[in-house]
């Protein structure tokens, strides 16, 4: 029994030793166990047992440790002797540890900081549709809250722009349309004043505003007494209820929110909103009750809809299940959706570099090691033994990636304040949180922790492939084989030309996807356009139709009277401005579809230039008096009908009054929801017939737009000074402010692959400058047996090309995969194209002949010499 | 420590106790590792004692700064293990341990003057 014990004991004492560096065991680890074998025999076990932990709890770190200071001390005398070495692969790692380090700040300040305060995680976000995190329509929303059983409060929020004060004055502003609940269920109460009543909105509810603090602190200079008093909101005179904490920015994150205002508020200028079960337009989320687990609420929701999709016939194939998500950060479903895409993408092109970097870093270090082999195989000869080598050379690496990952969280400081540069052309818009951006502990944990990862994976493949250098043949500096490392140098470098392959085509594409949306026809003329948003929801038309179709009249008839302007024209709806109306569309007996609504007048298609397929647009003649007619596009007409033409002078039912109208034209599809998607299906009906407070007023002029802007405001403004016109701006403007998430991106990948492409042609030199200078006693022989210059340089350039062929060959399908994924968020792109990958493809067999000569000319001027000296 | 081993042994001084302790159980005569263990223990009645870990890093520091050797002479084979090896003192080590002692006996001396030493007033 006790000799079991004692062997158990001493095999327990064995794996403590082998917890020692390796020099220290090889030199005291034999007595070390003899020791500890002879007071087995002596001594209680239980007091061996304490005293030798104790022990070696103290004395294993510090020999540890004295063999670390020892390898760093040689890794820095080494590292100081090449210093360009050195410099290089700092730098590269920085790059890619940088990049990473700034796309996780933007990232974790995002989606894993808590916008709301939410110690227990019970506050959760509903999302629609398997991921996709669609909106929600208003009764949905109801039927939702008011039936389940699972939370405590569930809320709904819409975000729009507002204008805020009168005239020349008013500010557009964020505006969070909220339901009287949402601040109860996120769980905060104002600074100053109060909040929403939660219930059902009571008379006057719909024109409270709550400030954000900063509003509050910029422009009412933090006064607590204007609590109760009156500021026009988009014209309407609204109250001020109350003043939201300060640091609460709402739930849209990056988008500061300005002001909250009653989701039914949106009910007098929208009403269809709040009774069109297809218009998803609200993001939901909500505070569970105590106990109640997100799946189990999602189980509860998803059970209330089984039931509205039987009792509204919702269309089978719809994805409509519902996920209940408890996490921090941007709480809106569909918007965090988007910047998770974002973020991925990010940092798989950041990833991509980082892989990069380490694995010319890899390859570098491997160079190198080679001119030391030398050094290596005398060491061994010495008695270093294997794991010491390992460790040297790794110390060495982690060193490097030390310095690397602290100049990189330097650049990551750099890059995030660049943020504030990247700040949309559209700022009168909205204002940006960029002061969530910024690097704390987290963010330095994250670098130290892909520092370490990287220095372990660029410091162990080269080290142990240096560690098994070491024969005689070494020392004499003979051996010239070397081949499973070469192997091991080609894979390197092949995977870095492949990866870069990936962000060069992707930056290829970014740059043709930006090319394309410049000259791409948006489905209307860009040239010479001005829009001005005319808003009617002030009290004194509130209600009056026939008093805003006359403000509307005179604002068209004047501006046409204009010098410089070419025709006018009116619409509900301008393309891609955000959050077109919807409608549901029905031909009789069939299952109804949903389209886009927009009233115009009778010039509308006129100004636009949409082309008339068939029938005719509207007129004069269509008066409030006249039989309803209505446009329609090709798309739409061709989802009702079999052939687009069979729809003229047929009947369809619009809206959910189902309202019977007269199909007297057929127009182009020409636009999407947004300059990716494809056009989407429209109903145009005329302004005559049917009427809406906001407009949208066209104008054509024969000369720079930009010059008319202040003549058009000025007519407006002597009509009525209480019209808020601080959004007028020209159509370019508007296609610019469009893409400059697009612009943004693209100069981003195009720089991201760049340096991709920099790493790796440095990758790609270093080895084939180490292949040559392991040759160049055989390229000597060659050519004192006579081999010509050319014959050589074709041998060396074959090299680099079958190192390129094999990167192009790994990365066109890797490419083909990641692009797949690019060319949903991209506009006018398909995941082929031919054309960029030959380009990359032909830059990349470019380079390979460079990279191959530039060393292979330097070998052949030694190459005699050296088998001189070695013969 | 590893580093100095400068010809004057006062820079070395003050020792650690592990340090002190090794070069006095050395002092008389050859001993292997355990055996300076031991010895250690049976000296101060079990109040210091060293582990095999911080007793052969010292060593290791010790003969790097050359306070120790490894002895080439080996008892009498029937008693030895060929494993063991064993460690003397050089003259530097010597030195030092002379050095260290009298920089303790003046310390001493110095504690009596003030009579601090209440409980050895009489030795």
């Amino acid at each position: 029994m006790s000799t079991l014990r004692n062997r158990v004991a001493r095999r327990l004492h064995a794996l403590l030793v082998r917890s020692y560096p390796s020099e220290f065991r090889d030199e005291f680890g034999d007595q070390m166990r003899m020791d500890f074998g002879v007071q087995l025999s002596r001594r209680r076990s239980g007091r061996l047992w304490a005293g030798t932990l104790f022990d070696w709890f103290i004395s294993m770190p510090r020999e540890q440790w004295d063999v670390t200071r020892q390898d760093l001390r040689y890794a820095y005398r080494t590292l100081s002797r090449s210093p360009l070495f050195t410099l290089v692969v700092v730098a590269s790692l920085a790059l890619g540890i940088g990049a990473n380090s700034a796309i996780y700040t933007f990232a974790h300040a995002l989606l894993f900081q808590p916008v709301v305060p939410d110690q227990d995680g019970s506050f959760v976000g509903v999302m629609r549709g398997n991921g996709s995190g669609e909106p929600v329509s208003w009764p949905d929303y109801v039927d939702y809250r008011d039936r389940n059983q699972s939370f405590s409060q569930l809320a709904a929020v819409s975000i729009l722009p507002v204008n805020f004060g009168r005239g020349r004055q008013s500010d557009a502003v964020m505006a969070e349309a909220v339901t009287g609940n949402y601040f109860e269920a996120i769980g905060i109460r104002t600074a100053y004043g109060r909040l929403f009543s939660s219930g059902e909105c009571p008379a006057g509810c719909d024109s409270e505003v709550i400030l954000s603090n900063r509003l509050w602190r910029t422009r009412f200079n933090s006064d607590p007494a204007i609590i109760g008093r009156q500021a026009p909101l988009s014209g309407i005179p609204a109250t001020i209820i109350g003043i939201a904490p300060a640091g609460f920015d709402g739930t849209v994150m990056p988008v500061a929110t300005d002001i909250w205002i009653h989701l039914s508020n949106q009910r007098s200028s929208n009403p269809g909103l709040f009774t069109d079960r297809r218009a998803r337009w609200l993001g939901v989320a909500g505070r569970l009750k105590p106990g109640v687990s997100a799946a189990q609420a999602a189980a509860n929701l998803n059970g209330i809809d089984q039931q509205l999709r039987v009792s509204y016939r919702y269309p089978d194939g719809e994805d409509r299940r519902l996920s209940v998500i408890s996490t921090p950060g941007v709480a809106i479903p569909h918007i965090r959706r988007r910047i998770v895409m974002l973020v991925s993408l990010l940092f798989f092109l950041t990833g991509a570099v980082l892989l990069i970097s380490c694995a010319n870093i890899a390859s570098l270090v491997m160079v190198r090691a080679s001119a030391r082999r030398q050094e290596t195989a005398m060491r061994r000869a010495l008695g270093a033994n294997q794991a010491r080598l390992v460790r040297q050379s790794l110390t060495e690496s982690v060193l490097l990636s030390v310095l690397g990952g602290f100049a990189g969280l330097l650049l990551a400081r750099w890059m995030t304040s660049l943020l504030p540069l990247l700040q949309p052309p559209s700022n009168d818009l909205y204002s940006y949180r960029l002061d969530i951006f910024h690097a704390g502990p987290i963010v330095w944990v994250f670098t130290a922790a892909i520092s370490m990862v990287a220095g372990v994976v660029f410091g162990l493949l080269p080290a142990w492939s240096s560690a098994r250098s070491g024969s005689i043949l070494e020392i004499r500096g003979l051996d010239a084989s070397g081949r499973p490392r070469q192997r091991l140098h080609r894979v390197l470098v092949a995977g870095q030309v492949a990866f870069s392959l990936v962000l060069l085509i992707a930056a290829g594409l970014f740059m043709r996807s930006l090319r394309e949306t410049q000259i791409i026809h948006p489905g209307f003329p860009v040239d010479n356009g001005l829009i001005a948003p005319l808003n009617l929801n002030l009290a004194s038309y509130s209600g009056n139709e026939e008093k805003g179709r006359r403000f509307f009249q005179t604002v068209e008839d004047r501006v046409a009277g204009l010098p410089g302007v070419l025709r006018v024209a009116l619409t509900s709806y301008f393309p891609y401005n955000p959050g077109s109306p919807l409608t549901a569309v029905e031909r009789p007996g069939a299952p109804p579809t949903t389209a886009a609504l927009s009233l115009i007048d009778s010039s509308y298609i006129d100004v636009m230039n949409t082309p008339l397929l068939a029938g005719r647009t509207f007129s004069k003649q269509d008066t409030a008096a006249s039989e309803p007619v209505a446009l329609i596009d090709e798309s739409l007409a061709l989802q009702l009908w079999p052939d687009a033409h069979h729809a003229l002078g047929e009947t369809i039912l619009l809206g959910r009054g189902r309202k019977r109208i007269v199909v007297a034209g057929i127009v182009r599809s020409s636009f999407g929801r947004s300059l990716t998607d494809s056009p989407q299906p429209i109903v145009f009906v005329p302004f005559a017939q049917n009427y809406a407070s906001t407009m949208q007023l066209l104008v054509r002029t024969s000369d720079d737009p930009g010059r008319m802007i202040e003549p058009v405001r000025r007519e407006i403004e002597r009509l009525d000074d209480a019209v808020s016109l601080s959004r007028v701006r020209t159509f370019q403007k508007h296609m610019t402010d469009l893409m400059w998430p697009i612009r943004v991106s693209s100069r981003m990948v195009v720089c991201l692959g760049l340096l991709a492409m920099l790493l790796a042609v440095v990758g790609m030199y270093g080895v084939i400058a180490y292949s040559v200078s392991r040759r160049t006693r055989e390229i000597g022989i060659r050519m004192a047996l006579g081999a010509s210059r050319t014959g050589i340089l074709r041998l060396i350039a074959r090299q680099g090309l079958t190192l390129a062929a094999w990167g192009i060959l790994a990365g066109v399908p890797l490419s083909l995969a990641a692009n797949t994924v690019l060319s949903r968020s991209l506009y006018g792109i398909r995941p082929v194209e031919p054309a960029v990958a030959l380009a990359v493809a032909a830059l990349w067999i470019g380079l390979a002949v460079v990279s191959s000569l530039i060393p292979s000319v330097g070998a052949m001027r030694h190459a005699l010499a050296s088998i001189r000296d070695q013969g | 420590m590893a580093s100095s081993s400068g010809s004057d042994p006062s820079s070395l001084l003050p020792l650690t106790p592990a340090v002190l302790h090794i070069l006095l159980s050395l002092a008389d005569e050859e001993r292997h590792g355990y055996g300076i263990m031991q010895e250690i223990e049976q000296r101060t009645g079990g109040e210091f004692t060293l582990g095999s870990g911080s007793l052969y890093g010292s060593i290791k520091r010790m003969m790097a700064s050359r306070l120790l050797a490894e002895s080439d002479e080996r008892p009498d084979p029937a008693l030895d293990d060929q494993r063991r090896r064993y460690y003397r003192l050089t003259p530097f080590g010597r030195q030092v341990l002379d050095a260290e002692l009298h920089r303790l006996q003046q310390l001493v001396r110095n504690a009596k003057v003030r009579k601090l030493l209440k409980g050895l007033a009489a030795s």
